[in-house]
């Protein structure tokens, strides 16, 4: 099956990155762009299946993104997503107004924010959703896997270091030990 | 307290539960945002700074939506405070609110650094831990101070935390002591038994171990800050000095200090070309030298032909930067219907005539430096772009699906006034707010005449080899006519110049006034006319006269009426905008002033 295509608009570098490891590449295929206008012209040139949109970005903000892709588009085939900080309900709600399919709160985490998209991704398209999950807590798994068997190793890396560096010690200390003896025994 | 240095200012259970306990991503983010949340706070003041609470609610909340993300609570909660004052249009308290935040991200800075080193808590490992350390064993501070109950206290404390201190009651101990012993830091009281803190910071700068200095500034006076940090101080810090406050300035000003020392001595700058010895251009070269030292975006402003270019490249060529390359946007000639597609690129087929992909400039300059020349021509639609990239460097090529990150030095060069096409609505605030971190103002030449000779030998020398002709001599005449011109084309006329000289004066071994060019002759006639004849006028002169010819010379309605114009213009900025100063200044009564500025639409 196809990966689901995600297009996400956030300007700020760190939630990017946030975005960047929550939306594993097996089973998603992301862009990010960091403001509204580029949002629009990758959406109309690479056509995703789900949009991310921050509320408030420089020069055009997620609610004018919003607003013009729905207003291009009559079919509303696009699952739009809203992230905000939640502080004055007055803006989701004219999000709501225009059709999104549902918001995420910022802070936004990693191990969540894969599974809450697909929740509303659900409501589009049930079955490619479901496969989609199915993968994605597959790979989340591997990745764990994998992470620990990395720390386990430079946990390892580094205990190996320090008795080596030990032993080293240990023998130093014994030939100038055996220096200081011989200099009293000489005379 | 809220803004409680014993507390956390990062929940960190949250902060390991957002990246899902990975400790390197969570290093990452911590480190991104360290480096981006200067210009989102620079932002918010600007916005706080405009009166413009729209703005102000947007970025504000942007800010929150970062600190949320790296679960900054405190910090967050303040941001959430500036949206609301934002969104409620009322900015009377924004000044104290915008103080909080400061002091926050102060303490979430100084708490990521901490912990680098206290890797119990999270790993984040970067260069500065070490240095932190090692700066904490050497460092020596002298306070100079009156109150000698204070300095015992404060020598304590800094003695407390491992540094070597010692406090000196007058400005001539202070001095004495500064200049026989090697400090880090000076901490210098303003109002002094024996004189003014300020009057003496240059003095102290100068000392072999050229400290840092921190001013204590009494009554909360703005200007006494603004003064201190005029003057060269480090920071500063309102009395009565306290261990909190005093802490972060010191820390951040020994880092700097162990940085500048890491770097490697810098032989000598390499001057690509600038030629002179005058003050002016050395002072002119200390800013340069400070702007290698930095990675910030500078704008280099004088006027035409004083080869603000060259100080570009200087800066280049001396920066870490410069075995990358320097790539040139001459902002005055890129044609309308093509800016975008030259500065980012295009994909083929992006437009029609887009037969293939083309990289744009600011890519090019990807990892080397990004020159704006004549940046002030840069077309109003195109700046909005531009700032984006600035910000963000990141951008969109045309037709392109992805954006592509770039990292550049930003060097802006103009011979025109922004802050007067700010004003006008030419040239748009945020960018000229962006570019001018370091400023650097290229002198004239005719405020330069004593590398006028360096200059002009140089250029002939290199004349006359590239024509295969003898290196000529000067006759003293000569040099006078070069020195008393005064070359409002600067550098440019007199290379230009010098060549018209050498076409005539090809096979003559000395040069005399009567090779330069006929007008410069004619000019200077005519200036040393009017110098030795014609009754002497104590009221202030006004330049332009002397150089109108004839054929321009304007009616006395039009000219009183320029004359006018700009005299307000002057007079207003002097007045840093107050009527009642503008009054007193130019003794018009208000109503006249008033009558005046509407004339000239000055307030329109």
């Amino acid at each position: 099956m196809d990966k689901i295509k995600i297009l996400v608009a956030e300007d700020a570098r760190l939630i990017q990155k946030i975005y960047e490891s929550g939306l594993l590449q097996d089973v998603f295929e992301i862009r990010i762009v960091s403001n509204g206008e580029n949002a629009m012209k990758v959406h109309s040139a690479w056509n995703p299946d789900i949009i991310l949109l921050d509320m408030r970005m420089p020069e055009m903000t997620g609610y004018s993104v919003l607003k013009e892709i729905r207003e291009k588009n009559e079919d509303n085939s696009t699952t739009i997503i809203m992230a905000t900080v939640l502080s004055y309900e007055d803006d989701i709600e004219a999000c709501i107004n225009l059709g999104i399919q549902g918001y995420i709160v910022k802070p936004i985490k990693v191990g969540e924010i894969g599974e809450k998209i697909l929740k509303y991704y659900r409501k589009v398209n049930p079955e490619k959703a479901r496969a989609a999950l199915d993968e994605l807590r597959e790979a989340r798994k591997r990745e764990k896997e994998i992470k620990k068997e990395r720390a386990g190793k430079a946990q390892k890396d580094t205990a190996d270091v320090k008795n080596k560096e030990t032993e080293e010690k240990t023998a130093e200390d014994r030939v100038q030990k055996e220096n200081s003896l011989n200099r009293e025994e000489d005379p | 307290m809220k803004e409680d240095w014993g507390a956390n200012p990062i929940d960190l259970e949250e902060a390991l539960e957002i990246v899902d306990g990975d400790e390197e991503l969570l290093k990452e983010i911590y480190h991104d945002f360290l480096d981006d949340y200067p210009e989102v706070f620079a932002k918010i003041k600007e916005d706080i700074l405009r009166g413009d609470a729209h703005s102000l609610n947007s970025s504000a909340h942007k800010f929150k939506g970062m600190l949320k993300n790296i679960a900054a609570i405190t910090a967050s909660n303040i941001a959430f405070e500036l949206e609301g004052m934002g969104k409620k249009q009322d900015l009377s308290r924004a000044g104290e609110t915008l103080e909080r935040l400061d002091e926050a991200c102060k303490g979430l800075k100084a708490f990521i650094l901490k912990c680098e080193n206290a890797s119990s808590e999270f790993s984040i490992k970067q260069p500065v831990s070490s240095t932190e350390k090692r700066i904490t064993e050497t460092a020596n501070i002298l306070i100079i101070d009156d109150d000698k109950m204070l300095c015992n206290i404060l020598c304590h404390h800094l003695e407390g935390m491992g540094y070597a201190a010692v406090y000196a009651l007058t400005l001539k101990q202070g001095l004495l002591r500064a200049a026989s012993e090697a400090f880090d830091v000076v901490f210098l009281d303003v109002h002094l038994p024996d004189g003014n803190g300020l009057e003496a910071l240059p003095k102290i700068r100068e000392v072999p171990s050229t400290p840092e200095v921190i001013i204590f500034t009494g009554d909360s006076d703005p200007d006494g800050a603004e003064l201190a940090i005029k003057c060269g101080a480090w920071d500063y810090i309102e009395k009565p000095p306290s261990t909190k406050k005093m802490t972060l300035p010191l820390v951040r000003a020994l880092q700097y200090r162990d940085e500048k020392k890491k770097r490697k001595p810098r032989m000598s700058l390499k001057r690509e070309g600038i030629i002179g010895t005058s003050p002016q251009l050395e002072a002119c070269l200390d800013l340069v030298a400070r702007a290698v030292n930095s990675d910030s975006n500078v704008l280099i402003t004088g006027e035409t032909g004083t080869g603000k270019e060259l100080f570009a490249r200087a800066i280049h060529q001396n920066s870490p930067r410069s075995n990358k390359r320097f790539v040139v946007v001459d902002c005055a000639a890129l044609p309308g219907s093509l800016v975008e597609s030259i500065l980012f690129g295009n994909e083929k087929g992006a437009f029609t005539g887009a037969d293939r992909a083309r990289e744009g400039l600011v890519k090019q300059a990807d990892e080397g430096t990004l020159f704006l020349d004549e940046v002030g021509e840069l077309p109003f639609l195109v700046q909005k772009s531009f700032l984006r990239v600035i910000q963000e460097r990141q951008f969109l090529p045309v037709g392109a699906k992805r954006e592509i990150e770039v990292d550049f030095r930003l060097i802006a060069a103009t011979n025109r006034d922004l802050d007067e096409m700010v004003r006008n609505d030419q040239f748009r605030s945020d960018l000229l707010f962006r570019l001018h971190i370091h400023k650097i103002e290229v002198p004239p030449l005719r405020a330069r005449t004593a590398d006028i000779k360096e200059l002009a030998v140089y250029y002939l020398n290199k004349l006359c080899e590239s024509y295969g002709t003898e290196t000529k001599g000067f006759s003293p005449e000569f040099l006078e006519a070069l020195k008393a011109y005064q070359w409002p084309g600067n550098v440019r006329e007199l290379f230009n110049a010098l060549e018209e000289v050498l076409s005539v004066a090809r096979h003559e071994p000395t040069l005399f006034p009567h090779h330069l060019p006929t007008y410069i002759r004619a000019k200077l006639a005519r200036t040393s006319l009017s110098a030795s004849g014609g009754p002497k006028d104590d009221s202030p002169s006004v330049d332009i006269l002397k150089d109108l010819a004839r054929e321009d010379f304007p009616k006395i309605i039009d000219f009183r009426s320029t004359m006018e114009r700009q005299y307000l213009q002057k007079l207003m900025q002097l007045a840093h905008g107050s009527k009642k100063e503008a009054c007193q200044l130019s003794g018009l009564s208000r109503t006249r002033l008033f009558e005046l500025l509407k004339k000239h639409s000055i307030w329109a």
